[in-house]
């Protein structure tokens, strides 16, 4: 069941062109991959929580990464060590877990929720991590992701790997593939092997009643992100 | 404590706006009742609706704007949820609109069965058939609402529009039979969607529409709009309102009636 914690920000640290936050909520609880908590940003004039996936989970310690993008992201970043974060989670359907051989593929900040996939998977994982360019992950937070799996980056820029866009970068053998990142790169990934997407859309309840949400599947439904997601099977959305 | 709305007693003057919340289910798994009055669904239309494209909302400046389009299964999938409804300890009105006279009859006939609902918020401040809403028009509102009153039998709060010259719009809701108010839905606005605005921003527009009529109106009043913290609620209740809604605000902090209900305790208890 998701509930309201106060999380006790321990860490909240640049990692290349992100962030990365670390919070104690005083108990250890059950997280699946892929689900996400809101956080609720400390300003009269913000009215929505933001969401973020969950990177990682130890003991009563959680973490998120995020991308400094506009003005709730940017207050998240200014919180300092010993600030108590209110956090709403966990929320939404997360990945599925299974044994056998995966391919992760996290364009830009869509890298987040892969660390804890891959933790969570029995079996071979390997990452396929795309970014403008090199500079945007930072050396430790590579290293982190290659303690898991194996790893293989692209570049737009071609400054760090492979030049060019992750979606020119898939091999098809695996038993399932798991992707988060912007739609385009999402949209782009045409293959037949089964593979669940997290998406994302503005998010005001976070539980599925408020229908604010919705994005429409490819069979003209609407779907909630918060609720139904925001992880789905690819071949449901496009 | 115990506040009173036409005869229904409320153990706390904090209601739910309806819509935020939906119709419940997914809220009242989370969550508890605790601090709350009067729970509201969200409007229950005749037939499904399919609800607006998305992007459906957009946060401004201090407020929200959404436009999710009425989206329910319709008035036949909302009476199964009888049985949690009957499983709240507080409480429930409906909340309904209708496109057309006859669908606001049908849906007044099928609730005025329902002896778990205790009365029937009418929102008006949406689209009728001809595109325009039911409370841009002084004689719409009186035909809704009569309407809803020739086949409805228990309380009929009618909720409208954000207007100027709110007698206006108030007098044809009253002669049509309402027992009382909510005032006021959201305020039309755009930023990259077109939709309605919710949130602190609306809150000094609404005081001051409701600071000039609410000498000049009777019936009791539910107050809507804006409603963050407990200093807004005792806005809207000194300036007369009998009960203040949330709606936006749980949003942020989903168990906010809790928390404004532990202050209202204390203030009250200390006047005492
Ligand atoms: C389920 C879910 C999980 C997410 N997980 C992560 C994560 O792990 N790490 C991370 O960095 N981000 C994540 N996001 C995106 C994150 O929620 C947004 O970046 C954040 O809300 C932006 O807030 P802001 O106030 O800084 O930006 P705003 O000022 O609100 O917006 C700035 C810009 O970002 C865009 N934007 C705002 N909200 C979103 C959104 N929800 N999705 C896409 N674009 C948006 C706006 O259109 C605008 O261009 C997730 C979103 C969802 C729905
Ligand atoms: C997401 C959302 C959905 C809403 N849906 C409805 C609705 O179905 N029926 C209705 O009468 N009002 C609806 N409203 C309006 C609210 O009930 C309330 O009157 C308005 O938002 C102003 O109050 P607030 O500032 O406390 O939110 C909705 C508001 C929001 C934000
Ligand atoms: S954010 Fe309310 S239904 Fe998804």
């Amino acid at each position: 069941m998701p509930k309201i914690y106060n999380g006790e920000i321990i860490e909240n640290i640049p990692v290349g062109e992100l962030f990365l936050v670390t919070v104690s909520i005083g108990e250890s609880i059950s997280i699946e991959p892929g689900q996400f908590f809101l956080i609720r940003i400390d300003r009269e004039d913000v009215i929505l929580r933001r969401a973020f996936s969950i990177f990682d989970v130890d003991e009563d310690r959680l973490s998120f990464l995020y991308r400094v993008v506009g003005r709730g992201t940017k207050w998240l970043s200014e919180r300092r060590i010993g600030y108590s974060l209110n956090i709403f989670g966990p929320l939404g359907n997360g990945f599925s877990i299974s044994q056998g051989r995966f391919l992760l593929i996290g364009g830009g900040s869509g890298m987040a929720p892969l660390y804890y996939l891959g933790k969570r998977l029995r079996g071979d994982v390997k990452f396929l991590l795309g970014a403008q360019t090199g500079n945007f992950w930072g050396k430790e937070l590579l290293s982190r992701y290659a303690s898991i799996g194996d790893i293989e980056v692209v570049t737009e820029d071609g400054s760090l790997g492979k030049k060019g866009l992750v979606t020119e970068y898939i091999d098809t053998n695996y038993d399932r593939v798991y992707a988060c990142g912007p739609i385009e790169m999402l949209k782009n990934i045409r293959i037949d092997i089964p593979t669940e997407i997290s998406l994302e859309s503005k998010i005001a309840c976070g539980f599925g009643a408020c229908r604010g949400c919705v994005i429409e599947n490819k069979y003209g439904e609407y779907k909630r992100v918060c609720k139904d997601g925001p992880v789905f099977n690819l071949k449901e959305i496009f | 404590m115990s506040w009173s709305l036409c005869g229904i007693e409320l153990r706390t003057p904090l209601v739910t706006a309806s819509g935020p919340l939906g119709w419940g289910k997914e809220f009242f798994e989370i969550f508890s009742t605790r601090g709350l009055g009067l729970f509201i669904p969200k409007t229950v239309t005749l037939n499904p609706k399919r609800g607006n494209s998305p992007p459906r909302i957009e946060e401004t400046i201090g407020g929200l704007i959404n436009s999710i389009g009425l989206e329910n299964e319709g008035v036949y999938e909302w009476l199964r949820l009888e049985p949690f409804y009957r499983s709240l300890n507080i409480p429930v009105m409906a909340s309904i609109t209708g496109s057309t006279l006859d669908e606001i009859s049908k849906l007044g006939e099928i609730i005025d069965r329902l002896d778990y609902i205790v009365g029937i918020e009418l929102n008006l401040s949406c689209p009728n058939v001809k595109g325009e809403n039911w409370s841009n028009n002084p004689k719409s509102i009186f035909e809704a609402t009569s309407a809803l009153r020739n086949v409805y039998n228990k309380i009929i709060f009618v909720k409208l529009a954000p207007k100027d010259d709110p007698l206006l719009y108030i007098k044809p809701a009253i002669d049509g039979g309402a027992d009382g108010l909510t005032l006021f839905n959201t305020f039309p606005a755009y930023q990259s969607i077109n939709g309605g605005l919710s949130g602190p921003v609306i809150k000094p527009i609404y005081v001051r529409l409701l600071k000039e009529i609410v000498d000049k109106v009777k019936v009791p009043i539910m107050a809507s709009g804006g409603v963050f913290s407990t200093s807004d609620v005792l806005e809207y209740l000194n300036l007369g309102a009998s009960a203040v809604q949330i709606g936006t605000a749980f949003f942020k902090d989903p168990d906010i009636a809790e928390i404004i209900y532990s202050d209202l305790k204390d203030l009250f208890n200390l006047r005492k």
